[in-house]
């Protein structure tokens, strides 16, 4: 009988939960997994597709620039209508990646990846997003 | 003991004053005879019309599923309908261009259920608005609800079967749609056999968002509204959109309400003709002013800095989509509701304006789920976005490698690319103009290089 009970009241459990997740807005949903896919990206392959880097330098360098893409975009947020804010905040910003990059990755891997950095405005190369 | 005599005597006394009338005692029929001589009454009713009925289903702006109710738009289909002795119909319908003239039977029963009920008992074209499956339906309402159309109609008129005239109404009995039958005339016949609902493959044939309604005193803009079953009306002195339910008839599209665009009241658009050569359709508007409605490319009255708002709105609320690009007339050309992933089925298109790369790139991409990736062609679907000197948004689509997307992504890539459906390609693309739908929180993204593809975009 107990084990009735127990089996009912998971299965309600169950289909509260499914309920809960029905009522939420897809605009949520997406927003959701956007930030979780994010959070799992493997960045070191996507900004530094040519610098060699080690499986055991990866986790921490993945989390170091998810960190400053977060940071990055929660500036990029409050002073879009207002470009020369984030001008002046940015670099801020991208030093204290630079400085917990350096951190885990080794000197020439971080020359190379310096040696990367596009010039300012060239909206045709991705890498303008990361150093700017 | 004596007080349960007397609750028994009571009981019998009130049992004694339940007398079971007769079901014969009404003309000598039983109240079976009588039920099944009045369906064949309504039956027969359809069946004596020699030249078939005209249906006009009006929805009412809502869709009913397993008890959850979803607002949307209200739209008309039309159907011209045969109804035979052997519970056949034969019928056209207004859907689509291909059920606007070729005739479909399926099968038909008169019921009694609370009220006398015409019900559509196998698969019709009167089942297609109301099918579940949006790739059928089209229905912009999502899986599940159709158009909030329906296919077992209640008779509303109130009186019995023989004294119907000729223009019945009917009730839909999930939805509660408005319907009216109207019996047709011998000319009625002989228009929707030829010919079938050619208004609307005619108008159809204008593949074009934007269209002009040219001849008056001022040019008109007509554009689909929501689902693609109304329009969207507006002139340049009366930039507030308008939107209205179009019946299509063999050569006229009626107006559900008039309406007064162009300084002109607007009832109907009647004598369509396609014409071959200059690509555009000869109307009289109100069966009296010549006019002509050809293809646009351009908004008539661009609400004012409305792509930017778009794309700022979109930074933290991002804009979703049900289906791909209506290409061509075609909705859903390429088919991205059954776009799948391994293990993973498609659930929306995703712009979001900043998404990803710390704000600096704009995710358009499909949205997965039921896998172990949402979004596996994230690398496909990361773009710049900029501001056209026309008021468009322009995207420069990236690629940063990842897996190989489908053929129908890459074709849907390179409509957001180029602005066009096809080459030639300018080398700047054109973009997509930005236009708010009736319900003020839709958007269509229009292909401003040839007009021929368009997206719709909310939140959800």
């Amino acid at each position: 009988m107990k084990k009735i009970f127990l089996v009912l009241i998971i299965t309600g459990c169950a289909f509260g939960v499914q309920a809960q997740q029905s009522a939420t807005p897809a605009t949520d949903i997406v927003k959701a997994d956007l930030k979780n896919t994010l959070a799992n990206l493997d960045y070191t392959d996507l900004f530094m597709p040519k610098i060699a880097v080690s499986d055991a330098q990866k986790p921490a360098a993945n989390k170091i620039f998810a960190n400053y893409m977060a940071a990055r975009k929660a500036l990029w947020l409050s002073t879009r209508k207002n470009p020369a804010v984030y001008d002046q905040q940015q670099p801020a910003l991208f030093n204290t990646f630079k400085t917990n990059l350096s951190a885990v990755l080794s000197t020439e891997q971080m020359n190379a990846f310096m040696a990367t950095k596009p010039a300012r405005g060239d909206k045709k190369n991705y890498l303008t997003g990361l150093f700017y | 003991m004596k007080k349960l005599l007397i609750y028994l005597l009571g009981a019998t006394a009130v049992l004694s004053g339940c007398d079971r009338k007769s079901d014969l005692n009404i003309d000598g029929k039983s109240t079976d005879q009588r039920l099944s001589e009045a369906l064949a009454n309504y039956q027969k009713k359809l069946t004596d019309a020699p030249y078939g009925w005209i249906l006009t289903e009006y929805t009412n702006g809502t869709a009913l599923n397993g008890g959850v109710t979803k607002s949307g738009p209200k739209a008309i289909f039309s159907y011209y309908m045969k109804f035979d002795k052997s519970n056949r119909v034969s019928m056209i319908s207004d859907f689509s261009p291909a059920m606007s003239s070729t005739f479909n039977t399926s099968s038909y029963f008169i019921k009694a259920t609370q009220r006398p009920t015409l019900i559509f008992d196998t698969y019709s074209y009167v089942h297609v608005p109301c099918d579940p499956n949006v790739g059928i339906s089209q229905s912009p309402y999502g899986n599940g609800f159709g158009w909030g159309a329906d296919f077992e109609f209640s008779f509303a008129d109130n009186v019995a079967a023989t004294e119907l005239g000729d223009t019945i109404h009917l009730t839909g009995n999930l939805n509660k749609t408005r319907v009216t039958l109207v019996k047709a005339t011998q000319a009625d016949q002989q228009q929707y056999s030829t010919v079938g609902f050619a208004a609307y493959s005619t108008f159809g044939k204008l593949l074009t968002y934007f269209k002009r309604v040219k001849g008056g005193a001022e040019e008109i803009e007509l554009a689909p509204g929501l689902g693609g079953r109304t329009l969207n009306i507006k002139t340049a002195s009366h930039p507030e959109l308008l939107n209205v339910a179009i019946q299509y008839t063999p050569n006229s599209m009626v107006l559900e309400t008039p309406i007064v665009a162009g300084g002109q009241t607007i009832k109907s658009f009647n004598n369509l003709v396609w014409n071959a050569g200059a690509q555009n359709i000869s109307v009289s508007i109100n069966g009296t002013t010549p006019a002509v409605i050809d293809t646009a490319l351009d908004p008539i009255a661009p609400e004012k800095d409305i792509a930017s708002n778009f794309y700022m709105e979109g930074t933290t609320n991002p804009w979703l989509a049900t289906a791909g690009f209506h290409v061509n007339g075609v909705d859903d050309a390429y088919d991205i509701l059954h776009l799948t992933y391994p293990g993973a089925n498609f659930y929306r298109f995703v712009y979001f304006p900043g998404g990803v790369n710390g704000g600096s790139l704009d995710l358009i991409s499909p949205f997965f789920v039921g896998g172990s990736s949402s979004y596996p062609y994230l690398r496909k679907g990361l773009a710049n976005t900029f501001l056209g000197d026309n008021g468009q948004l322009i995207f420069e689509m990236l690629d940063y490698g990842g897996i190989a997307a489908p053929p129908r992504l890459v074709a849907t890539n390179i409509i957001f690319a180029t602005g066009k459906i096809a080459p030639p390609y300018a080398a700047d693309s054109p973009g997509f103009y930005i236009v708010r739908k009736e319900d003020g929180i839709s958007y269509d993204m229009v292909a401003a290089g040839d007009g021929l593809a368009w997206m719709t975009w909310s939140h959800q």
